[in-house]
């Protein structure tokens, strides 16, 4: 150190002598469960609870919103939407605004309109569990949880080349993979940012997705959705691991001060919430909309058909999908969720719902985290993470679709 | 005018600057870099100023990214609230130690004034006050505390400032 | 004297010597790891995770690459 420091250093402890008293020094309730929740034996129980205890509240306060608030605010919806639907008459710009009549009916689900469909699903399927993760997850962040979270489990993090830092950026992706990208910049090292980066898009599904994947796989019950889960997660652990062996270079330590824990400040809990959700709506709603309407465009021209055509052997043949699905998958490069959505109607069997919904997370990002990762990465390490991510995704829906 | 938020990690800054802004709130890069800095505005007395939440920063002598910017962004304000946390004096004195070698005004923000209290650690704010030449507040931002000394305090150190600036 | 790594948890200690270079010496002083403190290991993680000291009153994590590099001596 250089004089100028060890000078500083001397002059803060006259400071400190002269102004400070300590009368009693006890250890607090908080900072025992704040110890308790670093050291492993305690630790990871206690992380497992929390994780447990987080997935409880988010599909409490989801299904929640859904069924009390947004489902009833679209049964008002729905006459206004028949009227328009009377007014317009069959046509082009019926199908485009309100989409196909399920028995003479609106199915929010299926019909795919712009005004049905294309505000159903980002407001009434996916609000909520974005609403519901967000606060939850800026909960955890302001009492000081996620550091501990981070310390616990670096050395497993290393492993993937990252260190327990990253672990923040992969929970902000499970709500949406742009901040959650976007964060990875905080990492020191460019190999650090580009495996979280890769990782994130292909592993990381966003809760738009986990929504919808929810509603196509949960039909089967929990064993489906814990597939998906599971498999996702397995693909995380092991090409983290490949791309650790195979990038050169290390990844650096952890260093860090782990705050105490804290009653959060609920101003500026819910400033954080409100900034995030309306990120979401910003960034989710104008690109579920504009794929509504490609997926439109597209049926119209008869160009899905010929798509078909020229991707039956993968999605027949390796996927073991029906024709349907293509679609979907086009539409996916666009946004996860209506993509999903695509499928709802195919009457997809049990492992088909699963090995759809894999490959969907994994084949290629929406288009805005692409935007953005293309931005962080720059155009060469892009390229680099789309092919592990189209390879890496053909590979484990094919392996899927083998076993199941 | 504009206000610069400057302290360690976790001592409360955040909760701090929302407790003097509004709810306009923009989220920004600081340019050429990736590191993000909140920018709001709040009232003081007749003027609108500006109040940056800077990086959090454990010296000037820089030794992570964010502290390079914050370093940065120190040579544009014109006002230095530098919050501290009461519970850890010792080593958060250092920038503020920093920060007074300095040519740019500095209210110390003693945050965290209610858990250093019940921690049984006593601060005698005067003679701190004294010894560094420089107003200190004790505050908890969390609850609003000492929030409006600090708010009038500012605004002293602003007019002050304004007209040095004008004369 | 003993790298910090090798400190027992729950033991005290002071810190002696911080080696390497003087902007890894700045950043360990930086969160209070500097010669003269004395310190109390909270814990290690498993696999050559990080190690977890308190210093005045803070939990700081410290890798264990970097915590080889601070000696430590026991206090009695």
């Amino acid at each position: 150190m250089s004089v100028n420091d060890e000078q500083r250093w001397v002059e803060i402890g006259r400071i400190v002598s002269q102004v400070q008293t300590v009368t009693h020094r006890h250890h607090t309730f908080l900072e025992k469960i704040g110890d308790a929740s670093i050291k492993p034996l305690t630790g990871f129980p206690i992380a497992i609870v929390v994780l447990l205890f987080t997935f409880q509240i988010i599909r409490f306060i989801g299904e929640g919103l859904i069924g009390y608030v947004f489902e009833p605010i679209f049964d008002i919806y729905t006459p206004l939407a028949m009227k328009l639907s009377e007014l317009l008459g069959p046509g082009f710009v019926h199908d485009v605004l309100i989409g196909t009549l399920i028995e003479g009916e609106i199915d929010y689900g299926q019909s795919m309109g712009l005004l049905t469909t294309g505000l159903f699903v980002p407001f009434a399927m996916v609000l909520p569990y974005v609403f519901a993760f967000y606060l939850v997850l800026s909960f955890l962040e302001d009492c000081g949880y996620l550091p501990r979270l981070a310390v616990l489990i670096d050395s497993l993090m290393h492993k993937i080349g990252l260190h327990g830092l990253a672990i923040v950026s992969f929970l902000l992706g499970l709500g949406c993979n742009v901040p959650g990208a976007l964060s990875t910049r905080v990492l020191e090292t460019r190999r650090q940012v580009f495996i979280a980066a890769t990782l994130m898009a292909i592993a990381v599904p966003c809760m738009a997705q986990i929504a919808m994947i929810v509603g196509l796989v949960g039909r089967y019950g929990a064993e489906g959705l814990g597939i998906v889960l599971f498999t996702l997660f397995m693909v995380w652990m092991i090409l983290g691991y490949l791309l650790n062996k195979i990038l050169k270079g290390e990844s650096p330590e952890i260093f860090m001060e782990i705050p105490p824990y804290r009653i959060p400040y609920w101003g500026a809990l819910l400033k954080k919430l409100w900034m995030r959700i309306r990120f979401f709506l910003r960034e989710a709603v104008p690109y579920v909309l504009l794929g509504v309407f490609i997926v439109n465009i597209l049926y119209a021209l008869g160009i899905i058909e010929h798509m078909g055509k020229i991707a039956a052997p993968i999605v027949v043949g390796l996927l073991g999908l029906p024709m349907g699905a293509v679609a979907a998958l086009v539409v996916g490069f666009l946004r996860k969720d209506v993509a999903i959505g695509m499928l709802l109607p195919l009457g997809l069997t049990m492992p088909q719902a699963i090995v759809a919904s894999v490959v969907l997370a994994m084949y290629f990002p929406c288009v805005a985290t692409f935007a953005t990762l293309t931005k962080e990465l720059g155009i060469v390490d892009m390229a680099k993470s789309t092919v592990i991510m189209i390879a890496s995704a053909l590979l484990v829906g094919g392996l899927l679709n083998l076993i199941l | 005018m504009r206000i610069l938020l400057m302290g360690n990690p976790n001592v409360g800054k955040s909760a701090l600057f929302s407790r003097l802004t509004g709810v306009n709130v923009i989220v920004s890069n600081y340019p050429g870099t990736t590191v993000e800095f909140k920018k709001g505005t709040m009232r003081l007395g007749e003027q609108w100023v500006e109040v940056i939440d800077v990086p959090g920063a454990y010296t000037l002598e820089p030794t992570t990214k964010a502290e390079e910017i914050a370093i940065e962004m120190l040579k544009n304000g014109d006002v230095v609230i530098n919050v501290v946390d009461a519970t850890n004096l010792e080593r958060n004195l250092y920038l503020t130690l920093q920060l007074l070698e300095r040519k740019i005004p500095v209210i110390v923000a003693l945050n965290i004034w209610d858990e250093a209290k019940h921690k049984g650690i006593l601060i005698d704010v005067e003679r701190l006050e004294k010894l560094l030449n420089t107003p200190f507040v004790p505050t908890v931002a969390i609850t609003g505390e000492g929030i409006k000394e600090l708010v009038s305090m500012l605004s002293r150190l602003c007019s002050v400032k304004a007209q040095t600036k004008r004369g | 004297m003993i790298p910090l790594s090798e400190l027992d948890t729950g033991k005290v200690a002071i810190v002696k010597q911080v080696e390497g270079g003087r902007g890894f010496q700045r950043r360990m002083a930086s969160l209070g790891i500097r010669v003269g403190k004395i310190i109390r290991k909270i814990t290690s993680e498993p696999l050559r995770g990080p190690i977890v000291v308190e210093v005045d009153g803070a939990r700081v994590a410290i890798g264990r690459g970097m915590a080889m590099k601070v000696l430590v001596e026991v206090k009695k």
